[in-house]
C-alpha cells in the first residue's frame, strides 16, 4: 500500500480543524476536572460523614466504569429526562466529571502530604478555615501535583477520540470521515497519529522540564 | 517457578495468536466452493429494513431474505451475519473480514474502486424525517443548504454525506451518527433539524419509533440530475472484487428471482413497492462507471 | 401481581446478549493482560540494559505507544495493517492493541519498581556471586513485586474499562452488545444503566483487592501490624 503524500498534504487543513476542536474540548474539560478534583478531595477530608460517603460513592462510580459508556449516557439518556446539552458541552462535562474523579485522588494525596505542622501553625496563628486552605495548604499541595496533573492532561488529550461517538467533530472523527468517503485509510490515520504525537510528546517534555526546574 | 510458568504459557498463547493471524492471510478461495462447504459470512449493520436483529434475537430483513433466496439454489445454505457499524462494511469487505456485504449499500464510484457489487437489487430515493409539522419547511437537500442554520443528521461513510456536501450544506451542519437510530434520537432531542437516509430506511425508522412528534417530510424533491430529472440510488450486495465466478452465479440467481416475481414478493413484505425495482437491464458496471 | 411474560422474554434477551458481551470483555482483558505483563518486563529490562541501542529502542517504544492513544493504535491495526497484507482477526487486533498500549505504561511501573530495590541488595548479590537469573528470580523480583502490584492492579482495572474501545472495531464486547440492544429495542437509559452496572460489578472487586493489598504492603513499610 503506497502512501500518497499529495493526498496526505491535502487533508491536513481538514484534520487541523478537528485538532482545534480537540484542543478546545481538552482545555475546558481539564479546567472542569481540576475544579471537580479539588472539590471532591476537600469533600473526602470533610468532617461530615454524609459528604465523605457521597464523594466516595462518586469516585468509586466514575473510576470503575468506562468513560465511553458515561458519555453515551450523558448524550443519549439525559435528553429523555429533558436535559439536552449540545455535543461540545456534553463532551466537556463528560471529561471533567471522569477525570475529576482521578484528579481528586491525586489532590487528596498531595493535601495529606502537607506536613501536619503547617496545619497546627495555622491554628496557632488563629487563621480561619478558608485562609488556611487558600494561603497555606493549597499552595504547598499544588507543587508536587504538577507532574501528575500533566499526566492527566495528556491522558485526556489522547482520550478525545472517544468524543467522536457523541458527534464532536474532533481530530479522530475528521480522519474517520475522510477515510469513510475516500476509502483511503493510510493517509488520514497516519497524519492523525502524527498530529497526536506532535502535541503529546512536546507537552510531556514541557511538564518534565517544569518538574525539573521546580526542584532546583 | 511461577514466573517461568506464566512466561511459557504466554509464549505459547502468543504463538497461537500469531499462527492464527498468519493463517488469516490465506488467499480468498472461490466463494462458491467455500459457501457450499463452510458457509459464508455477510456483514450487516443492524438497520431496518435491510438486515437487522428482530426482537426475538434472530436476523431478519429484506436483504437477508433475498440473500438466502439467491444463495440457496447455489447450494449455499449457511450464512452468518456478523454485525458491524455501517462505516466499517466496505473496508471490512476490502480487508476480507467477511465474504460479502448483506446490508443495504448504494453503488457509488468511490466504493466501486474498493469492492465489487452484484447487479442492483432495489433503487431508492432519499427521504427526510423532520419534527411534526415540518417547522423549517424542508423538502429537499437544497432547502437545507439554503437555510444556513438547519442541521442534517446522517451516517459516516454513507452516500448521503457526499450528497449533502454536493448540495451545498456546510460541513458544520452535517452531524454524523454511527447508527440511524441515534440520528433519530438526536432529532427528537432537538440536536438536529432533519434526518436524511434512503426512503426504505426512513420508513423503517418511523415505524419503529411510532412517535407523533416526528414525521416524514412530504413532498420530497429528489436530487436532480443535469437535465433536472430526479436521480435514483441503487442498492446492491457488496461482493469481493476478485471472484468473477461467484459474481456471475450471484447475478444469474438474482435475475431468476426477479423474473419469477419472488423478489418483489419478499420486498413487499418489508414495505417496498414495484416502484423500487430498478430497470431489469441495469448492471453494477453501468452504475460504477456513471 | 403478574409479571408480563413478554417483559420476561425481553429481560432474558437483554441478559443473554449482555452476558455474551461481558464474556468477550473478560476474555479480551485476560489475554491483553498477558501481553501487558510479558511486554512490560521485556521493555523494562531493555530500558535497564547496559547497551545504549537496546535502551533507545525501548524508549522509542514507550514514547510512541504512550503518545498515541489505544483507540488510534486499534484503528491502525484494524484498518491499515490489512493494506499491508496482514489481516488479524478482530479479537487478535483488540488484544494486541490494548496489550501493547498498556505495556508502555506497565513497563514504566516495572522499571521503577526494579530500580527501587536498594543498591545495598545489589552489592550483596554481587559479593555473594549470584548469577543474574537467580539473583533476579530470588532476590530482586520478590522485593520489587510489592511496589509493582498496586499500580499494575490499577492498570488492570483501566484495561478492563478500556476494552469498551473494541466495540468500535466491531468486537461484540459489553459496550457493543449494549449498543446493538438499543438499536433493536430502544430503551437508551435502561440499557446503558445496566451496562454501567455490569462494568462496575466487574471492575470494583479488582479495585477493592488492589486497595487492600496496597494497605497491607504500606502497613508493613510503616512498621504497623496488619
Amino acid at each position: 500500500m503506497n502512501f500518497d503524500y499529495a493526498f496526505a498534504w491535502s487533508i491536513v487543513p481538514e484534520l487541523f480543524q478537528g485538532l482545534l476542536v480537540t484542543v478546545q474540548v481538552v482545555v475546558l474539560g481539564f479546567l472542569l476536572a481540576v475544579v471537580m478534583g479539588l472539590v471532591l478531595a476537600i469533600a473526602q477530608l470533610s468532617a461530615m460523614t454524609v459528604i465523605r460517603r457521597a464523594s466516595s460513592g462518586y469516585l468509586s462510580f466514575f473510576r470503575n466504569t468506562p468513560l465511553m459508556v458515561q458519555l453515551y449516557v450523558l448524550f443519549f439518556a439525559l435528553p429523555l429526562a429533558g436535559i439536552t446539552l449540545p455535543a461540545l458541552s456534553t463532551g466537556v462535562i463528560g471529561l471533567g466529571l471522569y477525570y475529576g474523579a482521578y484528579i481528586a485522588e491525586a489532590f487528596r494525596g498531595a493535601i495529606e502530604g502537607v506536613p501536619k505542622g503547617q496545619w497546627e501553625a495555622a491554628r496557632a496563628l488563629d487563621f480561619d478555615s478558608s485562609t488556611t486552605w487558600q494561603r497555606i495548604v493549597l499552595p504547598q499541595a499544588l507543587k508536587p501535583m504538577l507532574p501528575v496533573l500533566g499526566n492527566y492532561l495528556i491522558g485526556m488529550f489522547k482520550e478525545t477520540p472517544l468524543l467522536a461517538v457523541i458527534t464532536i467533530p474532533e481530530l479522530f472523527q475528521a480522519a474517520k470521515q475522510i477515510a469513510g468517503m475516500t476509502y483511503r485509510y493510510n493517509e488520514p490515520y497516519t497524519v492523525m497519529a502524527l498530529m497526536f504525537l506532535a502535541i503529546s510528546v512536546p507537552t510531556s517534555l514541557l511538564f518534565k522540564y517544569i518538574e525539573r526546574r521546580s526542584h532546583v | 517457578m511461577k514466573g517461568l510458568k506464566l512466561l511459557s504459557l504466554s509464549v505459547a498463547l502468543g504463538s497461537a495468536l500469531l499462527l492464527n493471524a498468519v493463517f488469516s492471510v490465506s488467499a480468498m478461495a472461490g466463494l462458491l466452493e467455500k459457501g457450499r462447504s463452510q458457509g459464508l459470512t455477510a456483514g450487516i449493520a443492524n438497520e431496518q429494513p435491510y438486515a437487522y436483529i428482530g426482537t426475538d434475537g434472530k436476523v431478519t430483513g429484506a436483504n437477508v431474505e433475498i440473500l438466502q433466496a439467491i444463495l440457496a439454489p447455489l447450494g449455499i445454505n449457511k450464512i452468518e451475519t456478523p454485525i458491524t457499524e455501517f462505516g466499517s462494511l466496505v473496508p471490512g469487505l476490502a480487508a476480507g473480514r467477511f465474504d460479502l456485504i448483506g446490508a443495504g449499500l448504494f453503488i457509488n464510484t468511490a466504493r466501486c474502486k474498493v469492492i465489487g457489487y452484484s447487479n442492483p437489487v432495489t433503487r431508492s430515493g432519499g427521504a427526510f424525517i423532520v419534527k411534526a409539522g415540518n417547522p423549517l419547511n424542508l423538502h429537499s437537500l437544497k432547502d437545507v443548504a439554503a437555510n444556513g442554520k438547519a442541521r442534517l443528521a446522517t451516517q459516516p461513510g454513507s452516500n448521503q454525506v457526499q450528497e449533502a456536501k454536493d448540495s451545498g450544506i456546510a460541513t458544520g451542519n452535517v452531524v454524523l451518527f454511527d447508527k440511524d437510530t441515534e440520528a433519530l434520537a438526536a432529532l427528537e432531542a432537538g440536536r438536529v433539524d432533519v434526518v436524511y437516509f434512503p426512503d426504505a430506511e426512513i420508513i423503517g425508522l418511523l415505524k419503529k419509533a411510532n412517535s407523533p412528534t416526528i414525521e416524514r417530510a412530504l413532498p420530497f424533491n429528489q436530487i436532480p440530475d443535469a437535465e433536472g430529472k430526479p436521480t435514483w440510488n441503487y442498492h446492491a450486495y457488496g461482493l469481493p472484487k476478485n471472484d468473477p465466478e461467484f459474481t456471475q452465479a450471484f447475478n444469474e440467481q438474482l435475475a431468476k428471482l426477479r423474473a419469477s416475481g419472488e423478489l418483489l414478493k419478499i420486498l413487499q413484505k418489508y414495505g417496498y413497492t414495484e416502484n423500487e425495482l430498478p430497470p431489469a437491464d441495469i448492471t453494477a458496471e453501468q452504475r460504477c462507471n456513471r | 401481581m403478574f409479571i408480563d411474560p413478554s417483559a420476561v422474554e425481553t429481560a432474558r434477551f437483554i441478559a443473554g446478549q449482555l452476558a455474551h458481551g461481558a464474556l468477550v470483555t473478560l476474555q479480551i482483558t485476560f489475554f491483553a493482560q498477558i501481553v501487558v505483563v510479558v511486554m512490560s518486563f521485556v521493555i523494562a529490562l531493555m530500558r535497564l540494559s547496559p547497551w545504549r541501542a537496546v535502551r533507545w529502542v525501548a524508549t522509542v517504544y514507550v514514547e510512541i505507544l504512550r503518545g498515541i492513544s489505544a483507540l488510534v493504535l486499534l484503528f491502525y491495526l484494524f484498518f491499515i495493517l490489512p493494506l499491508f497484507g496482514i489481516s488479524l482477526s478482530p479479537m487478535t487486533t483488540g488484544v494486541l492493541g490494548l496489550g501493547l498500549t498498556f505495556s508502555a505504561y506497565g513497563s514504566e511501573i516495572v522499571r521503577s519498581a526494579l530500580s527501587n530495590v536498594s543498591q545495598g541488595q545489589r552489592d550483596a548479590l554481587r559479593a555473594l556471586d549470584f548469577d543474574s537469573v537467580t539473583a533476579f528470580r530470588r532476590i530482586v523480583l520478590p522485593q520489587a513485586l510489592p511496589f509493582m502490584l498496586p499500580p499494575m492492579g490499577n492498570q488492570l482495572v483501566e484495561l478492563l474499562k478500556t476494552t469498551s474501545l473494541v466495540s468500535l472495531i466491531t468486537l461484540t464486547d459489553l459496550t457493543f452488545a449494549g449498543g446493538q440492544l438499543i438499536t433493536t429495542l430502544g430503551q437508551q437509559t435502561l440499557i446503558w444503566s445496566i451496562v454501567l452496572v455490569c462494568y462496575f460489578v466487574m471492575a470494583w472487586p479488582l479495585s477493592w483487592l488492589v486497595k487492600r493489598y496496597e494497605l497491607r504492603v504500606t502497613a508493613w513499610r510503616q512498621g504497623n501490624t496488619v
